[in-house]
């Protein structure tokens, strides 16, 4: 059955933008280009197929939300998340993150933002978790006793404080996970984003960790979470945005997560 | 400058404790080394007895000679291979976009991921050069000191240089291994790293030139072997100083085209 997409002029009241919101995109429009083909370079074209990851996305999420962004791989949420916390440039619109800018403002507001990158990969395996929190608090401009406290908080705040001596080798995957969650703490974000935050571990981790999110973590923050995982959405927001082909094509609230993506009973 | 200092020191201790919990390679390093130089130890007995007078090797011998040309081209080649090992190593297992996510400016970012790996590099041709005193007896009878402390950082300022442009490359077309082996092979070649270039036919010597290798050899084997002060070292100076003048601005410039350009077109995580 075709999703029947619901709107984003009919969403609920409950919904509806709030005068200054934390996060506030405009007319936002990235494009990328696929790789040039060798036929497309004998021609002198060195960029292939233009691709429109984004198109003229309005969102706002207000402070203290938790918004899901939802939709198919590809759909445009890492896109979306990459140029909330500025790592991409976007072609036209603006993205403004609690007030400032994200294009103009350089990259001090990305210590407000705590964009949590889930790869269990993304660390220094053979050193310990210590070891890697206390380079990235480097990067997030900290030093001596500050760094050494707000580690030891970030540590704390994910349970993973007793294991800190370990090298990261001998974590499991979820224990990998609430130290990357570790990492975006260090900069005491007043926002998280999320790129699909139980990506590559088993159910029942992936549930622990949820949990974690929605009773540890995200209690009283603001966050926008990217993922393909309805039930996923639903645990962890309070409102959702559907992403498809670039475009927001629906918002509403968690509940209502299956007729906004247009399921029926859980099933298309 | 402070935060610039604290996160060049955090990738040196990261990276640093990461290469040392590798023990069995740093040994197996070492040994490599002490082969090689054994390797040419004996080349240079068989070279030393053959070469008449005047052949260009100076008075370190053809060992002298040799060991200096792999300590410049091992630096050179680490300063060109090293920011696109560093930058796609980050880039494979995810770690680059976390370092991008924060407040830290990604040039700078970028530009500190492979301080380790030069360090350490400046360490091994100190060590090498050690191995070779004490291991093959290399003799540096006169050495300009004042020569050796100007020329070397320049050395390393053109070799950085270079790394600067290859780092460009590899973030605008994502690989850079084409200009390491080019930049390589021609220093071989006409960069007088292990024979003189006055062997070399007019036109490949004129080429020869152009590379900072060519000059940084001369002037650290004159100021090693025959106690040349900067006074009569002027040309090869000049030239390594030109050559620092004109390609460190552009490194820097095409360097920060080059990271802004791959924030616009989204291809700082692609490899």
């Amino acid at each position: 059955m075709a999703p029947k997409p619901v709107a984003p002029e009919a969403a609920p009241e409950s919904v509806a933008p709030e005068p200054s919101p934390a996060v506030r995109c405009r007319g936002l429009c990235k494009h990328f280009h696929a790789a040039a083909s060798f036929s497309q370079l004998l021609r002198f074209q060195l960029r292939g197929r233009r691709i429109d990851a984004l198109r003229d996305v309005e969102l706002d999420v207000r402070s203290g939300a938790i918004v899901g962004v939802l939709g198919e791989n590809g759909a445009g949420k890492s896109t979306l998340l990459r140029l909330i916390a500025g790592l991409l440039l976007p072609d036209s619109g603006s993205v403004e993150v609690l007030g400032a800018d994200v294009a103009t403002e350089g990259h001090q507001h990305r210590a407000r933002v705590g964009y949590v990158i889930a790869d269990e990969r993304s660390f220094a395996w053979r050193l310990t978790a210590r070891d890697n929190l206390r380079f990235f608090a480097a990067l997030y401009g900290l030093s001596g006793d500050e760094a050494t406290e707000r580690i030891d908080a970030a540590l704390e705040e994910v349970d993973l404080r007793e294991h800190a001596r370990r090298a990261v080798s001998g974590y499991s995957t979820g224990m990998r996970q609430r130290l990357a969650l570790a990492r975006g703490l260090l900069g005491a974000p007043e926002i998280f984003l999320f790129d699909e935050p139980t990506r590559g571990i088993d159910p029942v981790q992936a549930r622990r960790l949820r949990q974690f999110l929605r009773d540890r973590l995200l209690s009283g923050r603001t966050a926008i979470v990217a993922t393909h995982d309805v039930e996923e959405a639903r645990f962890l927001c309070d409102e959702v945005v559907v992403v498809r082909a670039g475009q927001v094509v629906a918002r509403g609230p968690a509940e209502a997560t299956h007729e906004l993506l247009g399921l029926k009973d859980g099933h298309p | 400058m402070r935060h610039s200092m604290r996160v060049l020191v955090a990738f040196f201790l990261r990276d640093m404790r990461e290469d040392l919990s590798y023990r069995a390679a740093l040994v197996i390093g070492l040994f490599g080394w002490v082969v090689m130089l054994s390797a040419f130890f004996f080349f240079a007995r068989f070279v030393d007895s053959a070469v008449q007078v005047g052949s260009g090797v100076g008075q370190g011998g053809y060992l002298g000679f040799s060991v200096m040309g792999m300590v410049l081209m091992s630096l050179q080649q680490t300063a060109l291979s090293a920011y696109p090992q560093r930058i796609r190593a980050a880039q494979l297992t995810g770690t680059l976009e976390a370092m991008l996510a924060t407040p830290t400016s990604p040039g700078l970012v970028l530009i500190a991921s492979p301080f380790y790996r030069f360090t350490r590099a400046i360490f091994s041709a100190l060590v090498m050069v050690l191995l070779a005193v004490w291991l093959f007896d290399l003799r540096f009878a006169k050495v300009d000191v004042i020569a050796l402390a100007v020329t070397l950082p320049l050395c390393l300022l053109a070799f950085a240089s270079l790394g600067l442009l290859a780092a460009s490359f590899t973030l605008v077309v994502r690989r850079s291994d084409p200009i390491s082996a080019f930049f390589g092979g021609f220093s071989v070649l006409a960069g007088g790293v292990f024979f003189p270039t006055h062997v070399l036919p007019g036109w490949l010597r004129t080429l020869g030139e152009v590379l900072p290798i060519t000059h940084g050899l001369q002037l650290v084997r004159r100021a090693a072997f025959e106690g040349e002060g900067l006074a009569t070292l002027k040309h090869p100076l000049s030239m390594l100083t030109l050559f620092c003048v004109i390609v460190a601005p552009v490194g820097l410039v095409f360097f920060s085209w080059a990271v802004r350009r791959a924030r616009r077109d989204g291809s700082m995580n692609h490899y």
